[in-house]
Order: structure tokens, then C-alpha cells, then sequence
């Protein structure tokens, strides 16, 4: 078995890492510039559509894919075959990501299409690299079957992404609206949600140590999720509130199982102090649904004009954002510790690699801002969206500061013990282990 | 975590649940009284936790990592990965001398007490180890034992189980 194909060098899975975190003070900056035009959003190509593609393109599909790329070997055994696919799907993702923002921001067509068909080709690089994965596991099914729906509900998105983009210029889509949140519904819950649930079935009782939920609790919540996600989508594309309300309250049903599974891990693990990280991990659990009943309600009309915007921000930023940055701060330093043993020199501790401060700088204006903005579309203040918007730039700053110290600690290490520049792109058998 | 397969994984799991117990026990403890208060020499709570870190590092230590190094690391090389074990081992070798200084001033503190100067380097040295133990624990959980799992057929499970049970780990 090729042992450097499962030991990814640390600069495979630190690039999207890091990416995600620039991505994440670059969400808060838009968000900021296009304050105006955020609570009357109604879709389009224009700031907001930007701000909002920064956030899933950017944060959110960067971190599933550095996550799938580094995990999905170490939790199920199965080597990558070439790492060459890994590094394309890198290149095209972020050169077809930053295109699309650019055209998705000033509206030009051809730009928009472009970066959207370069980011079509490295999602579906890395699908092609996952699918690999998933074929080849003969461990954990309830996890291997949530990262396959979330596969196949990219492949959905995609398709639909690049219809909807197509249709600015052409307008062959019956409704274009139906389709975005058909678009939307498989992003956040078909993908990331599918996604952020499996590999949750994997880390939450790794970090916990405990075993895995014994109950039903893990197949209830996957299949009432596809459910959902299935009622939601053809809700959305023939714009059926009872359907999509239907989809809403199936999601519920299986967050809340989803939910009991996790905190069952966490009740029984044997590590309690689990630190800030599982102060937003539960917050976003918390929000999830939440952030479902809105959908539900917002489908039907009751949450008003701004309803709509308010849901997608509380999904987006208020679920999905708080969730991956929990899972973040746990993750870049757990994966630089794993890669600084070399004989002869003592590994740092895991909290020696960076300092607490900008973790709790970071979770104090991130909930500040999650109630500005918040506020802001509810109340229809665009003040309070850019006020919001500043605690978001500074509380992401801090987490950019965060993110460079481990990888700084992680550089002076190998400078140290090599005497050299730190080993980024070696796969040497004792500074890429990446069990 | 993975459900273990066979019987020398189980009992290794079972292992790192008793360390772990342990380590849980001993960080909670250390962040109550705190590093500048050395407890009573007949602090009930604390003599129990200096008794347990006696036995558990000792076997955890002499049996535990000693037997991964000898029967399992050399297996997992050949059928998995070598850089696993290396590093796996490179931890056994940053743990082992603050495992055995921590058991020393344990041995020490249920004779004599704390001091000032006792308690601060015990509590030092046993939140360096609750760190790096439990993150040990953690990528052994992870990589280490299901990838055991899939490698280790019954007849061998058999014997290392045995083997295990000779050396009397915990």
C-alpha cells in the first residue's frame, strides 16, 4: 500500500485550510461593502450573490475539501491512488473560485461562466478523488453513506449552478428562482450538511474519546436528512410551500436525532473539557433547527418580507459558518502536531502551537456579529449589517492570526530540527505520518 | 471512535478508556486546586489520584507501549504504513520520561506530601502529560487500532491477545 498516498503531505490539506481562513475575512469585508443590497436580496448576480458564494465557495468548500482529502484516507484506511488529482482539483478550485466571485460581483456574464465551468472541473476532480475513496472503504457505512449523498447532491448542484449562470444570458429556466433554492437547499444541506453530519459521526467522538452512539440515532438521522433534502429540492423547483415546509420539518426531525447522537458522544466521552472549539460546535447544533423551523416558516410566508434572507443568513453564517470554524480551530493544530515528531527534537504541545487569545477574540465578534447582522436584515438596517460586518472582519482576523501562528510553529519546528526551511511539500515517513 | 474487531484491539481500547479515566481525574483536579496551593497530605481525593497514577503509568508505560512497540508496530509497518508507527513511537519516547517523573513525584508526595516546589513541577509536568497523552490516545484511536483491525487475522488475535495478557498491562 502506498504510504504517501494516505500521508498527504501537510501542505495538501493546509492550503484549503488556510484558503478557507483568508476566504473568511474576505466574506466579512463583502459583506461590509454590500450591506445595502443584503436584506431586500431576492437573487441575481451582484454583491450579496458574491458575498454569499465567497462564504460556500470559498470557506465552506474549501474546508470539506481539505477536510475529505486528509480524513477520508485516515478514518477509512484507504490510501489515495495519486495525489496529483488533489493538487489539480486545488488549482482549478481556487483560480475558477476567484473568476466567479469577480463576475458574480460585477455582474459580466463571461466571467461568471468561466470561473463557474473552472470550479465545475475541480469539484468534480475532487468528486472523482472521493468517489475513489468511498468505493474502496469497507469501514464506517453510516459515514461512508452520508459523504455519498453529499457527492451526489454536488454533482445536483453543480449542474444546476451552471444553469443558473447560463440563464442570466439566456433565460430557459422556468423559474429561476425556484431553481436557486433548489440550487441552495443541495449546497448547504445536500452537500455541506451531509458532509459536516458524517464526518461529525467521525470527529465529534474522536475529540470526545467516547464510543459511537449505540441507538438508532445515526441511521434515523441519515436517511430523514436525505428525505429532507430530496422533499426540499423538488419543493423548491416546483415552488410548493407545503412541500418545502414538509422538507423543513423533516430536517428537524433528523437534526434532533442527529443532535442526541452527538451530545450522547459527548455525555459518554471520556475528554470533558473540550475547549472553545465545542463552545460553537454546540452553538451551531443549537442554530441548526433553528435555522430549519425559519426555512419552514419563511416558506410559508411568516417570517415576513426579509423571512427569506433571514433564514438563508441564519443557515449560512449562523449554522454552517459557526459549525466549520468550531471544527477548524480543532483540526489545523491537531493536523500540525501530527506532522512535528522528528527524532531528536520534542514535539510542542498542542496548545504551545498557538495562543488562545484570537480563538476567544474570534468567538466573541463572530457571535457579535451573527446578532448585528441578524438584527440588521430583520429590522432592515444597513447600518447594523456593516456594524455587524465590522465585529466579522476583526473576529476572522483574529482567526487568520490563529491559523498563521500553528503554521508558523509548524515551520520553525522543521527550521529547528532540520537546520532548513521546513519540509512542506516532503512526504518523509516521520514528518508526514497523518495516521 | 471504531468499533474494535478483535479481542487485542478491545483490550487495548480498554486500556486508553483506563488512562484516560485517569488523566480526566488528574487535569480536573489540577485545574481546581491550581498550581500555586499544594493540597493537604491527607487530601483524600488527591492520594487516590497519586495511587492511580502510580499502578496506571507503570503499566501503561512498562506493558502497554512496550507491547505496541514490539508486536504491533513491526505488523503495522509491514501491512499499513511505517511512518504511523514512527511516530507513534516517538511519541512512547517524549511520554515515557514525564510519565516516569510524574509516577516519581507521585511515589514521593504519598510519602512526604506536596511542597510548594513539588506541586508546581507535578502540576506541570502533569498537564504536559495529559496533553500529550490524550492526543496520543486520540490519533491511536483514530489511524492506529482500526487500521489493526483490518490487518490482524483471527489466529493472530488469538495469540497477541495472550501475549498481551502475560505482560499483564494494567
Amino acid at each position: 500500500m502506498g504510504a504517501q498516498m494516505r500521508l498527504l503531505p501537510p501542505t495538501l490539506p493546509f492550503r484549503f485550510f488556510g484558503a478557507a481562513a483568508v476566504m473568511h475575512v474576505a466574506v466579512w469585508l463583502a459583506g461590509f461593502w454590500a450591506a445595502e443590497g443584503i436584506p431586500a436580496f431576492s437573487g441575481g448576480p451582484g454583491p450579496v450573490l458574491a458575498v454569499i458564494h465567497i462564504l460556500t465557495l470559498g470557506v465552506f468548500g474549501m474546508t470539506a475539501m481539505g477536510a475529505a482529502f486528509q480524513l477520508l484516507p485516515v478514518a477509512t484506511g484507504v490510501a489515495h491512488r495519486s495525489l496529483v488529482p488533489v493538487r489539480l482539483a486545488w488549482w482549478l478550485y481556487l483560480s475558477g473560485a476567484v473568476v466567479l466571485f469577480y463576475g458574480f460581483a460585477t455582474s459580466i456574464h463571461a466571467a461568471m461562466l468561466i470561473g463557474g465551468i473552472v470550479v465545475a472541473a475541480g469539484f468534480m476532480v475532487f468528486l472523482a478523488v472521493v468517489a475513489s475513496l468511498l468505493r474502496r472503504a469497507r469501514t464506517l457505512p453510516l459515514q461512508v453513506r452520508f459523504a455519498w449523498v453529499g457527492l451526489v447532491s454536488l454533482l445536483l448542484l453543480v449542474v444546476l449552478g451552471l444553469a443558473l449562470i447560463e440563464d442570466l444570458a439566456r433565460g430557459f429556466l422556468p423559474d429561476h428562482q425556484f431553481v436557486g433554492l433548489a440550487h441552495l437547499i443541495l449546497a448547504a444541506f445536500g452537500f455541506m450538511g451531509m458532509l459536516t453530519m458524517g464526518f461529525s459521526y467521525i470527529l465529534v467522538p474522536m475529540f470526545a474519546l467516547s464510543a459511537n452512539p449505540p441507538g438508532p440515532e445515526g441511521s434515523v438521522s441519515f436517511f430523514l436528512a436525505l428525505g429532507a433534502v430530496a422533499v426540499g429540492v423538488a419543493g423548491a423547483l416546483v415552488g410548493s410551500a407545503p412541500l418545502l415546509g414538509g422538507a423543513a420539518l423533516l430536517g428537524a426531525v433528523a437534526s434532533a436525532a442527529y443532535i442526541r447522537a452527538m451530545l450522547w458522544s459527548l455525555r459518554n466521552g471520556m475528554r470533558k473539557n473540550l475547549g472553545l472549539s465545542f463552545v460553537l460546535i454546540k452553538a451551531a447544533w443549537l442554530m441548526l433547527p433553528v435555522c430549519l423551523v425559519m426555512g419552514g416558516a419563511a416558506a410559508f410566508g411568516m417570517l415576513g418580507e426579509h423571512g427569506p434572507v433571514l433564514f438563508t443568513f441564519m443557515l449560512l453564517f449562523g449554522w454552517l459558518l459557526t459549525f466549520l470554524m468550531g471544527i477548524l480551530q480543532r483540526i489545523i493544530p491537531f493536523l500540525a502536531a501530527m506532522n512535528m515528531s522528528k527524532k531528536g527534537k520534542k514535539p510542542p504541545r498542542l496548545s504551545e502551537l498557538a495562543e488562545a487569545a484570537p480563538l476567544k477574540i474570534h468567538a466573541f465578534c463572530h457571535a457579535l456579529a451573527l446578532i448585528a447582522v441578524g438584527s440588521g436584515i430583520a429590522f432592515d438596517s444597513s447600518n447594523l449589517i456593516r456594524g455587524g460586518a465590522v465585529a466579522g472582519v476583526v473576529g476572522a482576523l483574529a482567526f487568520l492570526w490563529f491559523t498563521v501562528t500553528v503554521l508558523r510553529s509548524y515551520r520553525d519546528y522543521h527550521k529547528e530540527s532540520d537546520g532548513g526551511s521546513a519540509p512542506l511539500n516532503s512526504a518523509t515517513p516521520v514528518s508526514n505520518p497523518n495516521p | 471512535m471504531y468499533d474494535h474487531r478483535l479481542n487485542i484491539t478491545r483490550a487495548l481500547h480498554n486500556d486508553h478508556l483506563t488512562t484516560l479515566a485517569l488523566l480526566e481525574k488528574l487535569e480536573t483536579t489540577l485545574r481546581r486546586i491550581g498550581p500555586g496551593n499544594p493540597p493537604e497530605k491527607d487530601d483524600v481525593m488527591v492520594s487516590a489520584i497519586l495511587n492511580d497514577i502510580r499502578t496506571v503509568m507503570e503499566a501503561e508505560v512498562t506493558g502497554h507501549f512496550a507491547f505496541e512497540e514490539e508486536h504491533l508496530f513491526p505488523r503495522f509497518a509491514e501491512h499499513v504504513d511505517h511512518g504511523i508507527p514512527m511516530m507513534l513511537q516517538g511519541e512512547h519516547e517524549t511520554i515515557r520520561p514525564i510519565a516516569a517523573r510524574l509516577r516519581e513525584l507521585a511515589i514521593a508526595a504519598l510519602e512526604n506530601g506536596f511542597d510548594a516546589a513539588s506541586w508546581a513541577e507535578f502540576s506541570d509536568v502533569g498537564m504536559e502529560l495529559v496533553e500529550r497523552e490524550v492526543f496520543h490516545i486520540q490519533k491511536e484511536e483514530m489511524g492506529f487500532l482500526p487500521a489493526l483491525d483490518q490487518i490482524i487475522d483471527p489466529e493472530d488475535d488469538g495469540e497477541l491477545t495472550m501475549a498481551y495478557a502475560e505482560i499483564g498491562a494494567k
